[in-house]
C-alpha cells in the first residue's frame, strides 16, 4: 500500500510538468497580452503599453520565460499576476475555498438526492415508475446549465423571495443553495443513473439469489446486501464525481457571482493574467489527482484483491 | 434479463427516435424554415411574440425565430459529429497505438491520456477558443481536440486484452503486420463501447457549445446555434421569453435523444460496463 | 430627439439635487454593483486603469481635482489653487487644512509629489502615468535620469507648485480617479500588498474585499466635509452578469444598478422604477473607423454612401431599445462644445445609391467589420449594419474578436471596418484633436484623417481666448469631420442606472457614470438596508 501511494504520487510529478508545459504554450499562443487587456475600456498611450510589456518580460522569447516559470515553481513560487502585480498564490488561494465549498455542496446534494432515486428506480426495476425515474435523470444531464441557473435565480429568489439570488454573502448557507442546486442537478442525475446500474448488478447476484433462497425478507436483503455492496461503487464514484467537479464550475460560478476558482480562471484567459491562468489549473489539477488518488487508496483498501493496473 | 433487453430497447427506441427527427428536420431545413435565419432580418419587426406570420416570435434583429431553430439543428447536430469523429479518430488510434506498441508509446500515451483527463474540458476547451477566436470551424477543433481520453483507455485496455486471445495470436503467426492487425482485427472488437461514448460525447459537446457560447467563445453569430440563440437570450428571458424557450427545448430534447441513445446502445452492446459510467459528463 | 435628451439631463439633474434639497438622513447600508469584467483586480488605484476597480477606489481615495456632475468638469478637489504663472504653466495650490488619511495622518503637500512619483517610478509603470506626464521633467523621472520630478516642488506644510510642460488646464488630468493622492508611509508599510488593504482620504474605508465576491467600506468619521458621508456602509458587488444583476436589484438586493440596453426598456416601462431611473450621454462616441487604405473607403462619396444607407435612429431605437443618442458629431451632447442644432447624414437609400454609382461602385464591395463582444457597440450591431448595406450592394462579413486583439489590429491599421467606442470627452478641444493630421496613428487617429481645414479650425481653437470664438471653431471642426463620414457615427452611449426609491444623491455622471461620489449618497427610512 506505501509502495502504491508513494508511486501514484511521483506520477503527479510528470502530469503537472506536462499540463503546466501545454497550457503555457497554449496561453501564450493567445494573441493579445497582458498589458494590452490593462488598458480596459480606456485607450493607454502605446508607450505605455510597451512599457508595461518589457517590464512583465513579455518581449522575452517564450521558451526563456518558461524555463524561469518552472524554475520558480519548483522553489514553490507560483509568481505574481501581472494584473493585479502581487502573487499568484494570494489571488488563487483567496478563491479555492469557495470553489471546494460549492463543489462539496453539489456532491452532497446529488449524493442525498441521486442515491435513494437510482435506488428506488432499481428496485421497481421495468416498471414505469423505473422508465419516468429514468427519464428525469437523463432529462437532469441534458439542460445546459446556465439556463437552469436563471430559471431557479427567478423562481426562488425574485419569485418567491426565498433565497439570495446570487453572490457569496459572507459564505452564508441561503447564498450556497441555488449554485449548489444548479450545478448539482446534473451530479444528482448522473449519481442516479450510476446507483440504479449498481444495485441491480447487485440484485441479480448470486448471493442475493442465495439469501433469498434462504428466506431473508427483501428489507433485510436491501438493506445488508445490495447497499452494502452498491456502496463502495457509488462512494467512489462520488469521489472520481467530486474530484472532476472543482474544474467544472466555470458556468455556475460566473452566473452566480460566486467567488471561485473557476470564474477566476475564465477571467485570466480572457485578461491574459497567464501566472494567475496556470495556478488555477495547477490548483485544480492537483486536488483533482489528489482526491483520485484517496479514492484510490479508499477502493484498495475495502477491495483489496483489486489489480490496478 | 428478459426485461431489462426490452427495457433498454425502449431507451434505445425512444433516444433514436428523436436523434433521427433532429437529423431530419437538419437535413430538410431549408424546406421546412419559412425565412432565412440570417439574411431575411427586419428590426421593424424586432422581438415580436410568437404567432402570426412568426410561429416562434423573432428575436432582436428582427429573425425568425423558428427558422433559427430549424437550422440550428445542424449547427448543433455538426458540432456532435464532427466532434465525435475528431475524438474517436484520435482516441482509437492513440489507444491501439498505446495498447499494441507497448513499453514507450504506451507510458507517452498513457502519459498524455492522465493529463487530458486532468484538464477540465471547459477550461481547455476555452484557452483554445480564446486562440483561435471564436467560430464553428475552431469550435470544432477545440471541442475534438480535448475529449478523446475516455476513447484511447478503454481502446487501450480492449486491446491488452484481445492481444492474449487466440485470433490475434493466429493473425500474428499468418504474419499480418502490425497495422493490419490493429485495425482488421482489434478494431471491430472496440466498435461497441467507442460508439456508446461518441453517442453520450454527442450530448456533451452541444452541452459544451452552450457553455462556451454563455462565455462569449461559442460559434460566431449571426450562425444560428442553439447554444448562441440560448446565451444571447439571457438578458431577455423575462421580456422576450420565446427567444430561451425555443432553442431551450430544441437543446434539452436533442442531447436527452443522444443521452438516451447512447444508454440503450450501452445496454445494448456493452452490458457488462453499465456500471462504469461514464464521467464528467455535465455543463 | 434633442429636446428629450435634454429633457432627461434636466430630470437626472433634479433626482441628483433632490438629495440636497431634502434633509439627508445618515446611517443605513448601500449595496453598489461592479458591473464590468469580473472581479476586481487591485484597489490601488496607481496600479489599475479597469473601471471596475476605480468606482470602487473613487470612495476610498480622492484625487487633486474631481468630475463633478453638476458643473459638468473636473473641480477643485483637495487644494484650493492660489496662483497661475504668467506663462500659464506653473500652478499653485494650497491643500485644504485637516484633510486626514484613514491610518489618521494629516495630508500633506509632499504626499501629493510623493504619489505622482510614485507612479511614475513603479515597476511596471503605472497604468495611468500617461497622465503625470504633462508634468515637467516626468519623462527624465521615469527614465531614472533625474532624482526628483522638476516640476513638483512642496512649498511648505500645504503648499506645492506644479509646472506643466504646454499650456493644458491640469484639471482635465489630475481629476482621474487614477492619480489618487495615496500616504507614503501605509504604502510603503503594505509593499506590494497596499492594493490589498487600500488606506485614503475618501469618504469611506476600507473593510473588507472577499475576493471576486464584494467589497466592502466603512463610514470614514473623519472625513474633511462636514457630515459626509451620510451612509454607514457602501458595498460593491461584483456582478458582471446583466440578467443577474436584474434579479438581484428586483429581489430589492441592490440599491442601484446599472442596466443594459435588453433590460432599458422594461424599466421604463415600469411605473415602479421609470421615475428613478439616473440617465446621462457618457463621453464616449460609438462608431466604425474606416480604413482609408481599403480602396472603397478612400472615396469620400462612399462613405458619404455608408452613412445614408444605414438608419442609426432605427438602430439605436429598435436594437438598442432607445439606451443610446443619436449622434450629430464627433463631440457628444455633455460635451461644452457640442453643437445642439447639428443634423447627422439620417436615412436615404437613394441618395447614397446614387453616391455609391458617382463613386464607381454601383455594383458594390465586400467589406469586414471587426468587432468584440459588446452587446451595444460589438459585432451584433455590425450585422445589423449589414443587413442595412446589403440594400446599396455591399456585402458586410463579421468577425468577432477580443478588445485587446481588436486594439493591436486598431493600432497596426490591420482591417477594414472596426465598430468600437471611444472616449470623447472631456475637454473638446482635447477630444477633437484626436482626429488632427499630427496626431500619430497609432495613439488615436486610426483612421488617419487628414484634412487641412479641420486642422485649421482647431488651431484657431485654440490659440483664441475669446471663449466663444473657441467653441464656434471647435464646432465648426466638428461639422467638418462628420461630413467627412471618415468614421460612421453611430451614437453616443446612454448610460443608465437605475436606482430604488428610498436612494438620493446619485449623479448622472458623464465621464462615466459608474463613479459615483457616494460622500453625496443617501438613504431614507424605506431602504431595507436603513439603519
Amino acid at each position: 500500500m506505501f509502495a502504491f501511494i508513494v508511486r501514484r504520487l511521483l506520477q503527479f510529478i510528470p502530469t503537472i510538468l506536462g499540463i503546466s508545459l501545454i497550457m503555457f504554450l497554449l496561453l501564450n499562443l493567445i494573441p493579445g497580452n497582458a498589458a494590452l487587456s490593462s488598458a480596459g475600456r480606456l485607450e493607454l498611450a502605446p508607450e505605455v503599453v510597451e512599457q508595461i510589456k518589457a517590464e512583465l518580460g513579455l518581449d522575452k522569447p517564450i521558451v526563456q520565460r518558461y524555463v524561469q516559470y518552472i524554475t520558480r515553481l519548483a522553489q514553490g513560487d507560483m509568481g505574481q499576476s501581472y494584473l493585479r502585480r502581487y502573487d499568484v498564490s494570494e489571488v488563487v488561494f483567496s478563491r479555492l475555498g469557495a470553489t471546494l465549498k460549492l463543489a462539496f455542496a453539489a456532491i452532497s446534494i446529488a449524493l442525498l438526492i441521486g442515491v435513494p432515486l437510482g435506488f428506488f428506480a432499481a428496485l421497481k426495476q421495468g416498471t414505469w415508475m423505473d422508465m419516468l425515474l429514468t427519464v428525469v435523470a437523463v432529462g437532469g444531464v441534458s439542460i445546459p446549465q446556465f439556463w437552469l441557473g436563471i430559471l431557479l435565480m427567478y423562481f426562488f429568489g425574485f419569485m418567491l423571495h426565498l433565497l439570495p439570488t446570487s453572490g457569496y454573502g459572507n459564505g452564508s448557507l441561503a447564498n450556497l443553495v441555488l449554485p449548489a442546486l444548479t450545478l448539482g442537478l446534473g451530479y444528482t442525475a448522473m449519481l442516479a443513473r450510476i446507483t440504479r446500474a449498481a444495485v441491480i448488478e447487485v440484485l441479480t447476484s448470486d448471493y442475493v439469489r442465495t439469501a433469498r433462497a434462504k428466506g431473508l425478507s427483501e428489507l433485510a436483503i436491501n438493506v445488508r446486501h445490495v447497499f452494502r455492496n452498491a456502496f463502495v461503487l457509488i462512494l467512489t464514484t462520488a469521489g472520481l464525481l467530486f474530484g472532476s467537479l472543482i474544474g467544472q464550475t466555470v458556468v455556475v460560478e460566473r452566473l452566480f457571482s460566486w467567488p471561485g476558482i473557476g470564474s477566476l480562471v475564465v477571467e485570466a484567459i480572457f485578461q491574459r493574467d497567464i501566472p494567475v491562468a496556470q495556478g488555477c489549473l495547477l490548483v485544480i489539477i492537483f486536488v483533482f489527482l489528489t482526491v483520485n488518488l484517496l479514492v484510490d487508496i479508499l477502493y484498495r483498501a475495502i477491495n483489496p484483491q483489486i489489480d490496478f493496473e | 434479463m428478459m426485461l431489462k433487453s426490452i427495457f433498454a430497447h425502449k431507451n434505445l427506441m425512444f433516444g433514436g427516435t428523436i436523434v433521427v427527427l433532429v437529423v431530419l428536420m437538419a437535413i430538410a431545413a431549408p424546406l421546412l424554415a419559412p425565412f432565412d435565419p440570417v439574411f431575411d432580418a427586419d428590426l421593424m419587426n424586432s422581438e415580436m411574440p410568437p404567432g402570426g406570420e412568426f410561429l416562434f416570435g423573432t428575436d432582436t434583429n428582427g429573425r425568425d425565430v423558428l427558422s433559427r431553430v430549424i437550422h440550428g439543428a445542424r449547427i448543433s447536430l455538426s458540432v456532435g459529429l464532427v466532434t465525435q469523429i475528431l475524438n474517436t479518430i484520435i482516441g482509437v488510434s492513440l489507444g491501439l497505438v498505446a495498447g499494441y506498441m507497448g513499453r514507450f508509446w504506451d507510458d507517452l500515451i498513457m502519459g498524455l491520456t492522465n493529463i487530458m483527463l486532468s484538464i477540465p474540458v471547459i477550461v481547455f476547451a476555452l484557452a483554445i477558443m480564446a486562440a483561435l477566436g471564436p467560430g464553428l470551424i475552431n469550435l470544432f477543433i477545440a471541442l475534438g481536440l480535448t475529449n478523446w481520453a475516455y476513447t484511447c483507455r478503454i481502446t487501450r485496455a480492449q486491446v491488452l486484452s484481445d492481444k492474449k486471445k487466440d485470433y490475434v495470436k493466429a493473425a500474428k503467426s499468418l504474419g499480418y503486420s502490425r497495422a493490419s492487425i490493429m485495425f482488421t482485427q482489434i478494431m471491430p472488437n472496440i466498435l461497441g463501447p467507442v460508439l456508446v461514448i461518441a453517442t453520450l460525447g454527442s450530448a456533451e459537446a452541444i452541452l459544451l457549445e452552450a457553455a462556451l457560447s454563455f462565455l462569449g467563445l461559442g460559434a460566431q453569430p449571426p450562425t444560428p446555434s442553439w447554444g448562441g440563440m440560448l446565451s444571447s437570450a439571457r438578458d431577455l428571458l423575462f421580456v422576450a421569453p420565446w427567444l430561451s424557450i425555443f432553442p431551450g427545448i430544441a437543446i434539452f430534447v436533442t442531447v436527452l435523444g443522444f443521452n438516451m441513445l447512447g444508454d440503450g446502445l450501452r445496454d445494448l452492446l456493452d452490458p457488462k460496463s453499465v456500471g462504469a459510467t461514464k464521467l464528467g459528463g455535465v455543463r | 430627439m434633442n429636446l428629450n435628451m435634454l429633457k432627461c439631463l434636466a430630470f437626472a439633474a433634479i433626482v441628483g439635487f433632490a438629495g440636497t434639497a431634502q434633509a439627508a438622513d445618515s446611517g443605513g447600508e448601500f449595496n453598489f454593483v461592479a458591473p464590468y469584467d469580473g472581479s476586481i483586480l487591485s484597489l490601488d488605484p496607481h496600479k489599475t486603469s479597469k473601471q471596475q476597480d476605480l468606482l470602487v477606489t473613487n470612495n476610498i481615495f480622492r484625487s487633486l481635482y474631481m468630475w463633478s456632475a453638476e458643473h459638468r468638469k473636473p473641480m477643485l478637489e483637495l487644494a484650493n489653487l492660489e496662483s497661475v504663472s504668467d506663462d500659464g504653466l506653473t500652478y499653485t495650490y494650497k491643500l485644504h487644512a485637516d484633510m486626514m488619511f484613514h491610518n489618521g495622518r494629516a495630508m500633506k503637500a509632499s504626499d501629493i509629489v510623493y504619489s505622482y512619483e510614485r507612479m511614475l517610478s513603479m515597476k511596471p509603470v503605472s497604468p495611468n502615468a500617461g497622465h503625470i506626464q504633462i508634468i515637467q521633467g516626468a519623462k527624465a523621472f521615469e527614465s531614472g535620469g533625474a532624482d526628483h520630478v522638476e516640476g513638483l516642488s512642496v512649498l511648505d506644510d500645504l503648499r506645492f507648485s506644479i509646472t506643466l510642460n504646454d499650456r493644458v488646464d491640469p484639471a482635465y488630468y489630475f481629476y482621474r480617479p487614477g492619480t489618487a493622492i495615496v500616504p507614503q508611509e501605509a504604502v510603503e508599510a503594505a509593499g506590494d500588498e497596499f492594493g490589498l488593504s487600500p488606506v485614503g482620504s475618501g469618504p469611506f474605508k476600507f473593510e473588507e474585499w472577499v475576493k471576486g465576491s464584494e467589497v466592502k467600506l466603512s463610514k470614514f468619521d473623519n472625513y474633511f466635509e462636514a457630515q459626509k458621508p451620510y451612509l454607514d456602509k457602501l458595498n460593491f458587488k461584483i456582478l458582471q452578469e446583466g440578467s443577474t444583476r436584474d434579479i438581484a436589484f428586483r429581489a430589492n438586493e441592490l440599491d442601484a444598478i446599472l442596466v443594459e440596453a435588453s433590460q432599458y426598456p422594461q424599466y421604463k416601462a415600469d411605473p415602479s422604477y421609470s421615475e428613478h431611473l439616473v440617465e446621462v450621454a457618457e463621453m464616449f462616441t460609438r462608431l466604425i473607423s474606416w480604413n482609408a487604405d481599403y480602396a472603397p473607403l478612400s472615396d469620400k462619396k462612399v462613405r458619404q454612401a455608408i452613412s445614408y444607407a444605414i438608419d442609426e435612429d432605427t438602430i439605436n431605437k429598435k436594437f438598442l431599445k432607445g439606451k443610446a443618442y443619436n449622434p450629430v458629431g464627433w463631440l457628444p451632447s455633455t460635451s461644452e462644445a457640442f453643437d445642439a442644432n447639428g443634423k447627422g447624414f439620417g436615412y436615404d437609400v437613394e441618395k447614397a445609391k446614387a453616391l455609391m454609382a458617382e463613386a464607381g461602385y454601383a455594383d458594390g464591395f465586400e467589406l469586414e467589420i471587426l468587432g468584440t463582444a459588446n452587446k451595444s457597440y460589438g459585432v451584433g450591431v455590425a450585422e445589423v449594419v449589414g443587413q442595412y448595406l446589403s440594400k446599396i450592394g455591399i456585402t458586410v462579413t463579421t468577425q468577432q474578436l477580443e478588445g485587446g486583439i481588436l486594439y493591436d489590429k486598431l493600432v497596426a491599421g490591420d482591417f477594414q471596418g472596426i465598430i468600437w467606442s471611444f472616449g470623447s470627452g472631456v475637454e473638446p478641444l482635447k477630444a477633437l484633436k484626436r482626429w488632427h493630421s499630427t496626431t500619430a496613428n497609432d495613439s488615436g487617429n486610426y483612421v488617419k484623417y487628414n484634412n487641412p481645414e479641420y486642422d485649421a479650425l482647431l488651431d484657431k481653437a485654440q490659440n483664441t481666448n475669446d471663449e466663444q470664438k473657441r467653441v464656434e471653431y471647435l464646432q465648426a471642426a466638428d461639422r467638418i469631420f462628420a461630413d467627412d463620414a471618415a468614421v460612421w457615427l453611430f451614437n453616443y452611449n446612454k448610460a443608465v442606472l437605475a436606482v430604488q426609491p428610498w436612494v438620493h444623491g446619485i449623479e448622472p455622471v458623464a465621464i462615466e457614470i459608474m463613479y459615483q461620489d457616494f460622500a453625496d449618497v443617501w438613504v431614507d427610512a424605506n431602504s431595507p438596508r436603513a439603519k
